[in-house]
């Protein structure tokens, strides 16, 4: 028989209303405005993937926790569905139902649980889960369509494919990309990944987490920043080649990156001098791997290299205690 | 001293013993290898004088080498240091022996061997160009070497679908500023039909980004190989 | 009897060479695409393995100890050489496909941890059931991998169709997919070995 001991940790004893469901919540609220809105350019079956997303990550994380971890004791706290959402937002609209579900297990069983489930996960499970689609499927993942707004009542089978900005500027230079315009671009009505598109809506939604004081602005702040600052410099060098820096603010995944997945508790720094740093090197890998990669995008792979960093930044950053002396100083 | 001296000549000894046996077996495999390799080439000059069209042989059946001698017969050029031309366009080579056969109707067939630097070291390729109405037709390829190519991903090039692609190209399809290029690199997303495929064959590109996804450097090696052999033909032929 | 029987099995479950005692990770990973490339390294490391292992314990005795390393590692790397000849000759095919990893064996740890730590302390015909369970563990281990990732990565196994086309994880097929696979097998064989270990004790 097992003896449960209750310990009591030293006073003060503080409670606070909040625990990860309420934070979870309000993730969720913020990332409604985007999810709707890409149904109206994409097509139902966006909110189809993003349904099924939020509700299939509780249900997949509901089934490893009671029959791998026989813990019968399981409060959805709603991390798995932000995991979900975040990864339908994340994927193209001509991913197959099939393929996102494997790529959400994926993402849930070695992106998050293998390390011990929430909290122990070094790596943003989310886009463990983006990274191995990307690498899996590569043709579904980098097939885009174009924008129909608002006819949602579109199947993605009947949309006609088109190249996003990035792989415009990529292949033929910015007089190509430059066609959309950064209106567009602003409100999305360009193609891309489900979720990524409308940079006005997820600024919208990262407010409302600002009011709420669930994220601080340091990360999306030294990331973006560091794209503003990298591409006008390279922007200056080769305009044609290198495009404006406004719109590598806005185009691909930066604001979705920057705002909703850098920004991940578990899988970022704690000091807001280390948030800085590690949106830094986020911006800096990003722009890297845009303008002399493989791939047009790399806001993905950037946040995971940069999550591996994590620990490294922590222990940097940390806050000398008071009257501390500094040894070998 | 006396020690070392001793501990030296047991590793010694030991060399020698090896040494020995090693020479053994090398004698012993020496043949079975030749056989083998042999075997391997007269298996490709086969399939690449097999017709991309209608599958039948574009030489007649006796012009087919059987053993080494038939294979010396139908040598055309060979050079001492084992490179006939080498490209430096391209950055490909044409190795020697070059062979020529006569077709069915008379016209000049010629089988190369030429590499390029893949993803891990030499691709070595096989190809068989027809002269035809004055102009170079060339019929099919096989990949005699690939062995440091990732397995999965380049190595696919050996993948009858993959090499399939690569068949019946129109001298045409060289003739483009730059060469014959692979889809991926002339920023052409792949094509579905089998019409669009042999449209872009003519206009000098080759698709093989949806039947081995994910790989550029090692079919941009055969493509560059099959460059530089029409180069060096071109060069060469009058 | 049951001493000798044990030099056998042991490399096959309790001391699996590459999932419990992590040996060899190199050919494991980068040759593993397809079961008949796991298979063929599998069998070619068994063949080294056995040999070398026989022929260091013939010859311990009079190795000195100060040069037994370079002394192991001439006999091993003769016996790679042998069988890169004898595949090159008689194998034409399977040779091209394993190309770069058949010198590799050389390198590979578990045979020269073999010569040392069981065949250089024990007699020849323990030495050569202990090469041959090893070799066996390690042949399984990669027939094992590579059969898992080319059915999930290529759909197919030994190149006969399973699903084909209709299931194809790309990743699986890549690097990235062997390290993942070998994690999970490494976990679920430690595993299984936590289990019989709470079994024996009761």
């Amino acid at each position: 028989m097992m003896v449960r001991t209750f310990k009591t940790a030293a006073a003060p004893h503080i409670r606070h209303p909040d625990d990860t469901s309420k934070i979870m919540r309000d993730v969720l609220i913020a990332l409604i405005p985007a999810t709707i809105f890409s149904g109206f350019i994409f097509g139902w079956y966006a909110w189809i993937l993003a349904i099924v997303g939020a509700f299939g990550g509780e249900l997949i994380e509901y089934i490893i926790i009671r029959f791998f971890r026989k813990d019968k004791n399981f409060v959805p706290d709603g991390s798995a569905s932000v995991t979900g959402l975040l990864l339908a937002l994340n994927v193209s609209v001509k991913l197959p139902l099939w393929a996102f579900l494997v790529g959400l297990i994926f993402a849930l069983v070695v992106g998050k649980h293998v390390y011990g489930g929430l909290g122990s996960n070094p790596f943003n499970p989310a886009l463990v889960g983006r990274a191995f689609l990307m690498i899996s499927f590569p043709v579904q993942m980098t097939t885009w369509v174009k924008p129909y707004w608002p006819k949602f009542w579109m199947s993605p089978w009947d949309m006609v494919t088109s190249a996003t900005p990035l792989a415009l500027l990529k292949e033929h230079g910015f007089s190509a990309a430059s066609k959309v315009s950064t209106f567009d671009l602003f409100i999305g009505n360009v193609g891309g990944s489900v979720g990524e598109i409308s940079a006005l809506l997820l600024l919208i939604g990262f407010v409302y987490l600002l009011i709420k004081k669930r994220v601080t602005w340091h990360i999306p702040t030294s990331y973006i920043g560091t794209v503003l600052i990298i591409s006008t410099i390279f922007w200056l060098v080769n305009p044609e080649k290198f495009g404006t820096p406004i719109f590598h603010i806005l185009s691909g995944g930066l604001m979705l990156g920057a705002l909703f997945m850098a920004t991940d508790m578990v899988t970022s720094p704690v000091t807001p001098k280390g948030m800085l740093l590690f949106g830094a090197g986020c911006g800096a890998i990003t722009m890297i791997i845009r303008y002399f990669g493989g791939y047009p995008e790399g806001v993905s792979f950037s946040i995971l290299i940069m999550n591996a960093f994590v620990p490294l930044i922590d222990s940097l950053t940390k806050p000398h205690k008071f009257g501390e002396v500094k040894q070998n100083g | 001293m006396g020690e070392i001296v001793k501990t030296g000549l047991i590793l010694a000894a030991i060399t020698v013993i090896i040494g020995l046996i090693l020479g053994v077996v090398y004698m012993v495999v020496k043949e079975p290898i030749e056989d083998a390799e042999l075997a391997a080439k007269l298996r490709a000059i086969k399939v690449v004088l097999t017709s991309s069209e209608n599958g039948k042989l574009i030489v007649s059946e006796k012009q087919i080498p059987k053993n080494l001698k038939d294979l010396e017969e139908k040598v055309w050029k060979s050079s001492e240091d084992g490179t006939l031309f080498e490209s430096s366009k391209y950055k490909a080579k044409v190795l020697s022996p070059a062979y020529k056969f006569v077709g069915r109707n008379g016209e000049n067939i010629y089988v190369l061997t030429g590499s390029a630097i893949g993803y891990g070291g030499s691709v070595v390729t096989m190809a068989a160009f027809v002269k035809k109405d004055g102009e170079f037709y060339e019929n099919a390829i096989e990949v005699l070497e690939y062995s440091q190519e990732t397995p999965g991903l380049g190595a696919r090039i050996s993948e009858k679908d993959v090499k399939k692609r690569f068949y019946g190209l129109s001298s045409k399809a060289f003739q483009k500023a730059n060469g014959l290029k692979v889809n991926k690199d002339a920023g052409i997303l792949p094509k579905s039909s089998n019409e669009e495929i042999r449209k872009l064959k003519d206009s000098g590109v080759v698709q093989t980004s949806d039947v081995m996804t994910g790989a550029t450097i090692t079919p941009r090696a055969v493509v560059n190989t099959l460059n530089a052999m029409f180069e060096f033909l071109n060069q060469e032929v009058k | 009897m049951a001493n000798t029987f044990a030099d056998f099995t042991k490399g096959i479950l309790k001391e699996n060479p590459t999932y419990v005692q992590a040996l060899g990770m190199c050919p494991t990973l980068a040759t593993t695409t397809s079961a008949i490339n796991g298979l063929g390294m599998g069998l070619a490391t068994l063949a080294v393995l056995t040999m070398s292992n026989v022929v260091v314990s013939l010859v311990r005795k009079f190795i000195p100890e100060k040069v037994r390393i370079p002394a192991y590692i001439v006999i091993i790397a003769s016996f790679v050489t042998i069988v890169d000849l004898l595949m090159h000759g008689f194998t034409y095919d399977l040779w091209k496909t394993l190309g770069l990893f058949i010198p590799l064996i050389v390198v590979n740890c578990i045979i020269l941890g073999r010569a040392e730590a069981f065949a250089s302390k024990n007699g020849v015909f323990r030495s050569l059931l202990d090469g041959l369970g090893m070799g066996v563990g390690f042949t399984l281990s990669l027939l094992l991998l590579g059969s898992i990732r080319e059915l999930l990565g290529n759909g197919t196994i030994f190149g006969i169709k399973v699903w084909g086309d209709a299931f194809k994880l790309f990743m699986m097929i890549l690097p990235p997919g062997a390290y993942i696979v070998l994690g999970l097998l490494a976990g679920l064989f430690n595993f299984i070995g936590i289990k019989r270990k709470a079994k024996i004790k009761g």
